[in-house]
């Protein structure tokens, strides 16, 4: 599996996670202008948006999720659950990575009342 | 009135005039002051001023659904600019595992909280203290407007209370003071 | 579970509050009323809702002073977004929230300046000069005559004139300023705004 793909799977196992309003991409601006080119060049754009990003150190991992979170549940308790989901993920497709560090952030928290 | 009108202006030029219309009429020149036809086109310089600028703003109000297009645009590429500030730590039982939320994400709540409660528009808001070290005592001030009216001490209770139970609700802050300052006032627009 | 891509893709919304299809500005509810030192203290501190109020009160006033500096009203809008894009990127540099109008008329104008200045370095400069945009007569109205007048005294003037005198009175610039943005000496600058003042002046009078 290509870090892509995992970032992938992430990203639809962080925005699964209760509390979660969306996942920001990490690297706005990297993701927006790869998306420039991609449109002016015309080429297929990848089925799901791969905004969880993943590090490579040696034998572990390094995940970092940025997201919104909806101000119905605690902060703090959606984002518990949003690294619990995300380890959760990890060890069930790379069962071998012995460190798997989790960051996960806040960038926003979304005022409306059914996000 | 003919081109002459501005000629004779007991001895001053126009561009003198200007200047010390743009100087406030300070120090007071008792050479303009005392003369009608300086007076009379200082009135005039005065008036051209204002009706610059309000013919602008009379052209710009001429077609006010014509500017969506470049807004969303704008918008759209601004988005992502938004300065994320200090990273305030969340605690987890894990130590592989590190959360937080930014201090951007915080503001906007309490704006969001604030938002919420009629007669009150918040403006800025500031955390001052540690804010990355956990248990770090911290203090918030917020600056406001109130809606004309109203009376402000229960405003400004309210406005406290709704804040912090939004930061002890999302944040683990430990909040020593929230600072309300009220500096404006406003009239709701009739609609 | 839901789709990953459905959740993830509408973050401009998400932080804007908008909800899709529906249009933002009906949304930023209580900041309508809000004064200019309010919302731009919240631009300051990341609020795109308040800096998008910004732009649609400002925006427009910015649009027809552009198109006047640049005798153009076909590059107006890029000018102005790109003037909005700045100021989001130095919102910081802002001292007094009271005074965003002014600092956004100065940040267009110098974007407009940058245009003029690169066409200039195309040798179109007198092609461009030449298309003016006075104002269409049938903008008349019966009453506010004198405004009408200056509107259009405006528009008449030499396009070297109206861009000193618009950046003077409605951008504030100084007379050093005008020169050094537009490279001519002080002496010319004072010049042009001698002739713009006496004409605008005669026109406005003439309404009385």
């Amino acid at each position: 599996m290509t870090d892509d793909e995992l970032s992938r799977l992430l990203t639809e196992t962080a925005a699964a996670a209760p509390g979660v309003s969306s996942v920001l991409p990490t690297a706005p601006l990297r993701e927006a202008a790869a998306q420039v080119v991609s449109s002016a060049l015309d080429l297929p754009r990848s089925d799901a948006d791969a905004f969880v990003q993943v590090d490579r150190t040696g034998a572990g991992v390094l995940v970092t999720v940025h997201v919104s979170t909806a101000v119905g549940v605690p902060t703090p308790t959606t984002l518990r659950a949003v690294a619990r989901a995300i380890r959760g993920r990890v060890g069930e497709l790379h069962p071998e990575a012995i460190a798997v560090s989790v960051r996960v952030r806040a960038l926003h928290i979304d005022p409306r009342p059914g996000a | 009135m003919t081109n002459s009108d501005f000629d004779d202006l007991d001895g001053h030029t126009l561009e003198e005039l200007s200047d010390y219309l743009e100087s406030g009429r300070t120090p007071r020149d008792p050479g303009i002051e005392n003369s009608a036809a300086c007076r009379l086109a200082l009135e005039g310089l005065a008036r051209l001023r204002a009706l610059s600028l309000d013919a602008l703003q009379r052209e710009a109000d001429r077609d006010p659904t014509r500017d969506d297009g470049w807004i969303a645009g704008l918008l759209d590429i601004i988005k992502d600019e938004i300065r994320p500030g200090r990273d305030i730590p969340i605690s987890d039982p894990d130590a592989m595992t590190s959360l937080s939320v930014t201090e951007a994400a915080v503001r906007g709540l309490v704006r969001a909280a604030a938002d919420a409660l009629p007669s009150v528009i918040i403006g800025r808001t500031e955390i001052e203290g540690d804010v990355s070290t956990p248990g770090a005592p911290v203090r918030v001030r917020i600056t406001a407007a109130a809606e004309y009216g109203h009376a402000l001490p229960p405003l400004v209770e309210e406005l406290r209370r709704v804040v912090a139970e939004a930061l002890a609700e999302h944040t683990e802050l430990v909040i020593d003071q929230i600072d309300v300052t009220i500096d404006d006032v406003y009239r709701r627009a009739e609609r | 579970m839901l789709n990953a891509r459905s959740r993830a893709a509408p973050a401009a919304d998400v932080l804007l509050g908008h909800r899709a299809g529906g249009a933002g500005i009906d949304l930023h509810g209580p900041l309508r009323d809000a004064s200019d030192t309010i919302l731009a203290s919240r631009a300051i501190d990341g609020d795109l809702v308040a800096f998008e109020v910004i732009a649609h009160r400002h925006g427009p006033l910015m649009r027809v002073l552009a198109a006047n500096l640049l005798g153009s009203e076909l590059e107006s809008d890029d000018v102005v977004q790109e003037a909005f894009i700045s100021a989001w990127r130095h919102l910081g540099e802002l001292n007094d929230p009271a005074r965003i109008r002014s600092w956004l008329m100065r940040i267009v104008s110098n974007r407009a300046l940058d245009r003029i200045r690169a066409r200039r370095h195309h040798d179109d400069i007198d092609a461009a000069d030449r298309a003016s945009t006075g104002p269409s007569t049938e903008a008349l109205v019966e009453h506010r005559m004198q405004l009408d007048a200056v509107w259009i005294a405006l528009g008449r003037l030499p396009a070297d004139q109206r861009r000193c005198w618009l950046l003077r009175e409605t951008a504030g610039y100084s007379y050093a300023e005008i020169g050094e943005t537009l490279d001519i000496p002080v002496s010319t600058v004072r010049g042009l705004l001698a002739r713009a003042r006496a004409t605008l002046l005669l026109e406005m009078e003439a309404w009385r």
